[in-house]
């Protein structure tokens, strides 16, 4: 996975050369007429795949508007945000920048942002955007900062030959993970029942699984899933319904994950499964594309996320999209561009070919690759809004930047009983009562 | 070559007493001092600014999450690295770099120099040898860590494979996800990556010795021991003396192995002081970061001019 990062980086930086050359060539065609309008967008999820994407749609877009000139900024993977958040804080020269759910807050607090909501107001495709496009358009609630152009969802990916040699039925619950993980699991062959996560971010997993067994019910906000309803920042890490999925998570690693999955990330997870270290993973849709190339067919599949003792499954609308900067000299430009990149047709196009679900209702009926084949599952979920529910932390406070940096230390201490339940619960519940204290109500 | 020098100076400070300054000299001294100002002014404007500035953080509450509220808090943010509230690791982290730090040097010098013994004679396919010992150290720190991180990995690293094979061991060990052993597989792949350093170096200065010297102690019948001791390593002594230091400095800053191999994980068994600060700059939280950074310069500095004193490399 790292290779591949590295080889991508590599190849960036040569289609960046060729691409500079040709934009360089076309802006001087263009500026032989009238004044070319210069427009520089920054993506951070950079992969030569995408930004070939991109391309094509800002192709389509000068071809029709031979004034404008979109420039495409694509800093390595590896420590894009940083860069980005330079290239902000100097206040110029960026007019598009790519915002995600972790990065939305701070853009926005720190008035990076332009708010995008005049312009989606007279947008005439705005009927067709789906709920969780709705949802987090106004993520933040004192504007739209943002225009999505896809979700990561989580589905569970299983081995199903596996499953068929040891008579096993296919996993619903997360009980059911547990159960058929266990029998799954045998240490001398280096197999094991699920692909866990206690690396960097492992800490999300952790808190799916205690809104599958809360429900969103008893929750504030989905975007603040950590605070209860009229709770005044109490906090879920409080309730008994947390400490027993807590125990849960921590008998999932013991006795179905691999030991050194403590220490896995998204690189190394997917590697298990995919390699043939464990039987279950639970991840987004991108790793559909990797399965396909690198699993034979029939030997996986993709199932909807597993539901809790409360009867339903919670995952976070994982999602990102594109931002207009504060400073951009060219707003109507950057505007009208937004909206021809986010139209029905062109987001579609850009969801299959970067398996992301789309933000339009019609996408379906667009490209049957929405509503057959694995990405079928989503479409299934979606059908369930009663089952399958949304939440995720509150990446809108300031402490959630110091909170992501702790949090996965602190989850590692308590598996290997460095500390126990009732200590890690207490530093959960402290940390964020606190940061409501601080900085109020923020969703 | 240190007497001369000194002596030159007195005689030009009496001269310096006994002469008014001349309207000649004081121009020579002004064409001097205006020769000598890109030196000055270069490591001013480009060193120690930007050390100073960043330094300044390290007493504020600069976190880039929210840069409209940025302001002067003392001393909190060391009190916060200090603290022994529940969750806070930096004790351990300390421990971990004196570890990270004493044993990768130790064992990079005694292998260093036993590399460097063997190739002081000169014998047939030296080159090629000499190009194996140093290559990994013309390979990036990152690079270095992404292949030992792949070979300790427990599932389907490379080392457990081949001590499964010599029956050292029955089950996979999760060399990386065991805090027991995580910070030590880290400098495994530290030591490995150091030792060419030490060989160029020693091998360069071993050259340098007269051999006169082992000559007339052959004469005397001295053992290969008593050459080690009295010719040998009082020859290269400075050599030695300075490239410890400089290993020292570097290992202390360099967390580029423990960032690509552990993260510092699990639960911070493998942190050490510089790969922390680096996970405080990715969690925005700049002031925090600046104080650690802060630390290091005192610890260094601090360091540095004991063991020089201790050694008397200064004389």
């Amino acid at each position: 996975m790292m290779k591949k990062a590295y080889l991508w980086v590599g190849l960036l930086a040569t289609l960046a050369l060729v691409g500079c050359g040709a934009n360089k060539d076309q802006g001087e065609m263009k500026k032989e007429g009238t004044d070319v309008v210069e427009i520089n967008m920054v993506e951070s999820l950079t992969s030569p795949e995408r930004t070939k994407i991109l391309e094509e749609i800002v192709a389509k877009y000068e071809a029709e508007h031979p004034t404008v000139n979109i420039n495409i900024i694509s800093p390595p993977l590896e420590n894009a945000d940083a860069k980005i958040t330079q290239m902000l804080m100097n206040g110029k020269d960026v007019d598009i920048v790519e915002v995600r759910d972790s990065t939305i807050a701070q853009y926005a607090t720190n008035g990076w942002l332009e708010d995008l909501d005049s312009y989606i107001e007279k947008w005439d495709e705005k009927e067709t955007l789906t709920a969780s496009a709705e949802e987090v358009i106004h993520y933040l609630k004192d504007g739209a900062y943002m225009l999505p152009y896809g979700f990561y969802q989580r589905g569970l990916y299983y081995r199903t030959d596996w499953f068929k040699d040891k008579g096993l039925e296919a996993p619903k619950t997360w009980e059911d993970i547990y159960q058929s993980g266990m029998a799954l699991t045998d240490a001398s062959k280096s197999q094991f029942g699920y692909s866990f996560r206690g690396g960097k971010s492992g800490y999300q997993y952790a808190d799916t699984i205690y809104w599958s067994w809360i429900g969103t019910d008893k929750i504030e906000s989905a975007n603040a899933a950590y605070f209860l309803k009229d709770g005044n920042g109490e906090t879920i890490f409080s309730l008994p319904e947390t400490k027993e999925a807590l125990h849960f998570y921590k008998d999932l690693f013991k006795n179905a994950s691999p030991t050194d999955s403590i220490a896995w990330s998204f690189a190394e997870m997917v590697q298990g499964f995919v390699g043939g270290n464990t039987a279950m993973l639970i991840q987004d849709p991108e790793v559909i594309a990797i399965c396909q190339s690198d699993m034979e067919e029939g030997t996986w599949d993709l199932l909807p996320f597993p539901i809790g003792p409360s009867g339903q499954g919670v995952f976070p609308n994982g999602f990102a999209g594109w931002g207009m900067t504060s400073f951009s000299e060219n707003k109507e430009v950057v505007a009208d561009f937004l909206l021809f990149l986010s139209n029905s047709e062109n987001n579609t196009y850009f969801a299959e070919n970067y398996s992301t679900i789309p933000i339009h209702s019609n996408a379906g009926e667009k490209s049957s690759y929405f509503s057959e084949g694995y990405f079928g599952v989503y479409l299934e979920m979606a059908k369930q809004p009663e089952v399958y529910r949304h939440a995720a932390y509150p990446q809108m406070y300031e402490a959630f930047a110091t909170y992501k940096t702790e949090v996965d230390t602190m989850y590692q201490k308590y598996l290997t009983d460095e500390i126990t339940d009732d200590e890690l619960l207490k530093w959960l519940d402290d940390f964020w009562k606190t940061a409501y204290e601080t900085e109020g109500k923020k969703w | 070559m240190v007497t001369k020098g000194k002596t030159i100076s007195l005689m030009d400070g009496e001269n310096k007493k006994k002469a008014k300054p001349s309207k000649l000299r004081r121009r020579r001294d002004r064409f001097i001092f205006f020769m000598l100002l890109p030196a000055i002014l270069f490591p001013l404007i480009f060193t120690y600014y930007p050390m100073v500035k960043g330094s300044m953080m390290a007493f504020q509450s600069y976190n880039l999450m929210n840069i409209k509220n940025i302001k002067w808090v003392g001393f909190d943010n060391f009190k916060a690295l200090f603290s022994t509230q529940m969750g806070n690791s930096f004790y351990r982290i300390l421990g971990n770099t004196l570890k990270w730090v004493l044993i990768s040097v130790l064992s990079q010098f005694v292998i260093g120099f036993g590399l460097a013994l063997l190739l002081k004679k000169r014998f047939k396919g030296l080159g090629l040898y000499q190009a194996l010992i140093f290559f990994p150290w013309a390979v990036s720190g990152f690079i270095i860590g992404i292949m030992w991180r792949w070979m300790f990995n427990g599932t389907s690293g490379v080392i457990n494979d081949i001590l499964i094979r010599l029956h050292l061991i029955k089950e996979p060990v999760g060399w990386l996800a065991d805090k027991s052993t995580s910070l030590y597989s880290a400098i495994i792949a530290n030591i490995w990556y150091g030792i060419p350093f030490f060989t160029i170096m020693i091998v360069a200065a071993l050259r340098g010795v007269s051999k006169d010297l082992y000559e007339a102690a052959n004469v005397d019948g001295a053992t290969s021991i008593q050459k080690f001791f009295y010719i040998t390593v009082p020859s290269i002594k400075s050599v030695l003396l300075l490239t410890l230091l400089l290993r020292i400095i570097w290992i202390f800053n360099f967390p580029d192995l423990i960032y690509s191999m552990t993260e510092g994980g699990p639960a911070d068994s493998s942190n050490i002081i510089t790969s922390y600060m680096m996970q405080l700059v990715q969690s925005l939280d700049y002031g925090m970061a600046s104080a650690v950074g802060v630390l290091c310069i005192l610890f260094l500095a601090v360091f540095s001019s004991i063991y020089l004193s201790l050694t008397r490399y200064v004389d």
